[in-house]
């Protein structure tokens, strides 16, 4: 191919006149790096505001009275936290910003198949994010993030409307994505780029793709139904008028159950990668990590019936759905053991990526086994609806998917923007968000085992000791949130400049300078190893390498 | 585009799928024949549907006929109208990929509708 | 929606990508990022395929519910399909199938490169299409203009005759299915009243909601078919590039797919 020498411009630099003229290049871009600067600056203010939310949510929850919300607004201060964080956040959080940023560097294109249909999914985005603050503004919503009916649908005089308008946006918005995703994995890849010579985090994020593609649009379809059933007052899922609720949840969690491997999967992905670089070594059972993903994606899609023990679902199909989940854990326990094998002999060095990586693998063990033992139908009975599955799921999600998206966003922080962070302070704020996220969700667990329902703002005073630890340990998360966010910004102007491969990994990504040039690859690469070619003796030497001084 | 065709050992990346394709098509006779197969399947649907009119025959009999009849016209546009019979592997994977998630949606919440009966039965069946 | 336009020349970005990267020997259609033109070719297939894929399931979970409550109300569901205009229902199954022939000849006219042809046939399927709208609107009418007393929708529009019963099938408030002669064909189990509070209403809440939707993507599709043929007139297509017609196709195919559903599913019930 007959490629003229220009000199590659770092996709962040402009040469535009005007201030206007610099927005408008930023508002209709099709590069797929800039499209994942707009989702991370959106995704982040998304993510504070539901984490504002939350904080609202543990401060009420200080003294065992009702004293600062009322009930009826500590529904919506919930509600707003659920809806913000899973649908503004956890589900487009690691595809959006770090899938866009790297699927194609990874796989050695230009960019995305569809670089505008990319740009169109960060605009749904936004417009559904709109909708649901409105909705917010306007007074909330006090359905839980679930929309159980006939609740949302005939009895809530809150802006359910509203809320499932912007959700239902979102879908098409992470839709959008997964095509994306899909096509340019399967026609995209640069010559000698095999499936087996892909890094893990494509192949994770190919099966995240999956069941967006597969599950979103019932989602779509059945908030839909819930929004013409108020509208119009015609019962489809009221049983005043010969309708089923039961059948509102099937749909629902049709997409929602597999909407946690969502937001999970991608995190695993990023581990994938921390895990080999900062071991120096390559991947331990790199097959068995890959499909182990999409045995994860299928298995996910037949397993939602174990959030309807209780639901009234059959008792048949009670004992079916608890041995399927059984079977989730499988894949899950393949993907920790293969990582605690890499660490294995490996050079260990304790940068801040990987100390998140360290603490998902932690958490996400936690938050994996609970997860067994509330898929045994008589545990569930027992602590349905309690803090315990509030702990469950927030050990999944916040301990797997943020810890997931804040390590991958550090180890590819060099690479976005070009220089290096502060280390010290990276290091000091993984650990303060590792100990405040225990502090804050261990003792849900044990306040869920001794009864404490969830979504209630009063609460009888024995429980009040373990609450207010659960809401001291917020605010030491909220810390260690904030933390980054000042020295990843104060980076930009005062961090060192990184080069090209500031970690010595492997990988496409790292072989083209940093920031990136706008279209990635001058001339496409030939790519003649596999994902994680470090040598068999990579440990040993840089193990020996290290002097007292040298980085940990 | 002359790198596409380094022999590369291993090499399938994006120049791979290209080579199984664009090789079939599907000739102008044929899509009058299929059309000709769906107008004769519209008519069976509907005669069916006449017949059961007056003669008493199980309705699962009927809503499978039916449903037979329909599922036989989609295969016929997907494969032909659509192409899947000259296109990738890939592509026909992902065309048939709806389908089963459609039945795997069906067939676990149909299954938990028969063990509950109508109206839903709390507890086993007897 | 937004696969099939991402392949449609490459004007938007072309300026400033064909300067960076000097690739002088490519078409005017493609983009930048691909390296062949079978490369774009195969992404934009495949791209429409999942968003098909996507179109399929949003479908399924209308289909689900319908399967759901046809199993719960078998009786009602028969009586209630009675009141549906069978025989307009399958004028436009045909017309639609018509259409998707029209449409596949219409690709094979753009991989041959015979642009009038193509022109002519894009032009036909689009006056299939509007038909297969105006039967359904006619449809439609029709039962507002029971709700409203009329036999028919042009007995409404001139005030002509009234209808004999009351009925008004749209579901509502409004809901009222007329009584069945003679015997009820209410299930054992259910208390079942005329009024909105009866599972007719569910059947035909399904109807509107599931052939509404059908005609949204029915509006989408002649979209696209009317842009097809706009760009075919200016002269877009060729023998060598003629995918946005390819995918445009598939689209239209998809319709017709869910209608070949919809139509036994809801006219044909007994």
């Amino acid at each position: 191919m007959a490629t003229t020498a220009l000199p590659s411009r770092g996709y962040l630099e402009d040469d535009t006149p005007t201030v206007w003229a610099w927005i408008k290049s930023w508002l209709f871009t099709v590069d797929h790096k800039r499209i994942a600067i707009l989702y991370l600056l959106a995704i982040n203010f998304y993510f504070l505001l539901g984490g504002l939310a939350a904080s609202v949510v543990r401060i009420e929850l200080i003294t065992p009275q009702g004293d600062l919300l009322s009930s009826d607004l500590y529904n919506r201060a919930f509600t707003l936290h659920g809806i913000i964080m899973v649908f503004f956040f956890l589900i487009p959080g690691i595809p959006a910003v770090l899938g866009n940023f790297l699927i194609p560097l990874m796989v050695g294109a230009r960019d995305m198949a569809f670089p505008r249909l990319n740009l169109f999914s960060w605009y749904l985005y936004m417009i559904g994010g709109i909708f649901a603050l409105s909705a917010a503004v306007f007074g909330g919503v006090d359905t839980g993030w679930t929309f159980y009916t006939p609740f949302s649908s005939t009895y809530s005089n809150s802006n359910v409307i509203l809320t499932i308008a912007g959700a239902f946006v979102m879908g098409f918005s992470s839709i959008a994505t997964g095509v994306n995703f899909i096509v340019t994995t399967h026609t995209m890849r640069a010559p000698g780029l095999t499936w087996f010579r892909l890094p893990l985090f494509v192949w994770s994020s190919y099966a995240t793709s999956l069941i967006i593609v597969l599950a979103t649009p019932v989602v779509g379809i059945t908030l839909l139904l819930v929004a013409i059933e108020r509208i119009w007052g015609v019962g489809i899922f009221d049983p005043a008028l010969g309708g089923d609720p039961l059948l509102f949840q099937h749909l629902f969690w049709f997409y929602s159950h597999p909407a946690v491997y969502i937001m999970i999967l991608p995190g695993f992905g990023v581990i994938s990668e921390l895990i080999s670089t900062f071991s120096r070594k390559r991947i331990f059972g790199y097959e068995f990590i890959a499909f182990s993903s999409m045995a994860i994606a299928i298995i996910g899609f037949l397993v939602w019936g174990h959030h309807m023990f209780v639901s009234g679902q059959s008792v048949y199909a009670g004992l079916v759905f608890s041995f399927i989940t059984m079977l989730v854990a499988i894949p899950s326990a393949i993907k920790v053991f293969n990582w605690t094998a890499t660490l294995y002999k490996g050079s260990i060095s304790y940068r801040t990526p990987m100390l998140y990586a360290l603490g998902f693998i932690g958490l996400f063990v936690i938050g994996g086994l609970t997860g067994i033992f509330l898929g045994v139908v008589a545990i569930d009975i027992h602590v349905t609806d309690t803090y315990f599955v509030v702990a469950h799921f927030h050990y999944v999600m916040v301990g797997g998917t943020i810890m997931a998206y804040l390590g991958g966003i550090h180890f590819w922080w060099p690479k976005m923007t070009g220089r290096m962070y502060n280390e010290v302070w990276g290091g000091i704020s993984a650990l303060i968000i590792f100990v405040g996220f225990n502090m804050t969700f261990f003792p849900q667990f044990v306040l869920g085992y001794l009864g404490m329902p969830r979504r209630y703002h009063v609460y009888p005073q024995e429980f009040q000791v373990l609450h207010v630890l659960s809401s001291a340990g917020s605010t030491v998360l909220a810390i260690g949130f904030i933390i980054p966010l000042v020295y990843l910004t104060l980076s930009l102007w005062k961090g060192k400049l990184a080069g090209d491969n500031p970690w010595d990994a492997t990988g496409l990504e790292w072989t083209v300078s940093s920031p990136p040039p706008a279209h990635n690859f001058d001339e496409i690469p030939v790519v003649t190893t596999e994902a994680y070619a470090y040598p068999p003796e990579a440990a040993e030497r840089d193990a020996a390498a290290w002097r007292p001084g040298s980085p940990l | 585009m002359a790198e596409h065709s380094n022999p590369i050992p291993g090499a399938d990346g994006h120049a791979a799928a290209s080579d199984h394709h664009s090789h079939g098509h599907i000739g102008r006779d044929t899509y009058y024949r299929v059309f000709a197969a769906l107008m004769v399947l519209m008519v069976l649907t509907v005669g069916a549907w006449w017949v059961e009119g007056f003669m008493e025959i199980p309705r699962v009999l009927g809503v499978i006929v039916a449903l037979a009849i329909a599922s036989t016209k989609t295969v016929l546009i997907i494969y032909y109208f659509m192409h899947i019979k000259i296109s990738n592997r890939v592509t026909q994977l992902y065309a048939v990929s709806a389908f089963i998630a459609f039945t795997i949606l069906f067939v676990i919440v149909m299954g938990d509708y028969f063990a509950r009966g109508w109206p839903p039965e709390i507890g086993p069946l007897p | 929606m937004a696969t099939t336009t991402t392949t449609q020349g490459s004007e938007v970005q072309g300026h400033e990508a064909h300067a960076d990267h000097g690739h002088a020997g490519h078409g005017r259609e493609l983009q930048h990022h691909f390296e062949t033109a079978q490369q774009q070719k195969e992404a934009a297939t495949l791209g429409m395929w999942v968003f098909l894929v996507t179109e399929l399931m949003l479908f399924g979970g209308i289909f689900m519910a319908y399967a759901v409550y046809r199993w719960a109300f078998p009786d009602i569901w028969a009586e209630a399909a009675h009141h549906l205009n069978t025989p307009l229902g399958a004028v436009n199954t045909v017309v639609l199938l018509v259409s998707s022939l029209t449409v596949a000849l219409a690709v094979n006219a753009a991989e041959e490169g015979r642009n009038k042809r193509l022109i002519r046939l894009l032009g036909v399927t689009m006056v299939l299409g509007v038909a297969f709208l105006g039967i359904k609107a006619y449809e439609y009418s029709e039962k507002f203009a029971h709700c409203a007393g009329y036999k028919t929708p042009f007995a409404w529009a001139s005030g002509g005759a009234p209808l004999g019963e009351t009925e008004c099938l749209v579901p509502g408030r409004a809901f009222v299915f007329p009584e069945a002669h003679g015997t009820t064909a209410a299930d054992a189990h259910n208390e079942v009243t005329p009024g909105q509070g009866s599972p007719y209403q569910l059947f035909y809440l399904l109807y509107f909601i599931s052939t509404g939707l059908h005609a949204v993507h029915m509006l989408i599709g002649l979209s696209i078919v009317g842009m097809l043929t706009f760009m075919a007139a200016r002269g877009v297509f060729t023998a060598a590039y003629s995918t946005p017609v390819e995918i445009g196709g598939l689209y239209w195919h998809l319709i017709d797919i869910i209608w070949v559903f919809l139509f036994p599913l809801f006219y044909l019930v007994h």
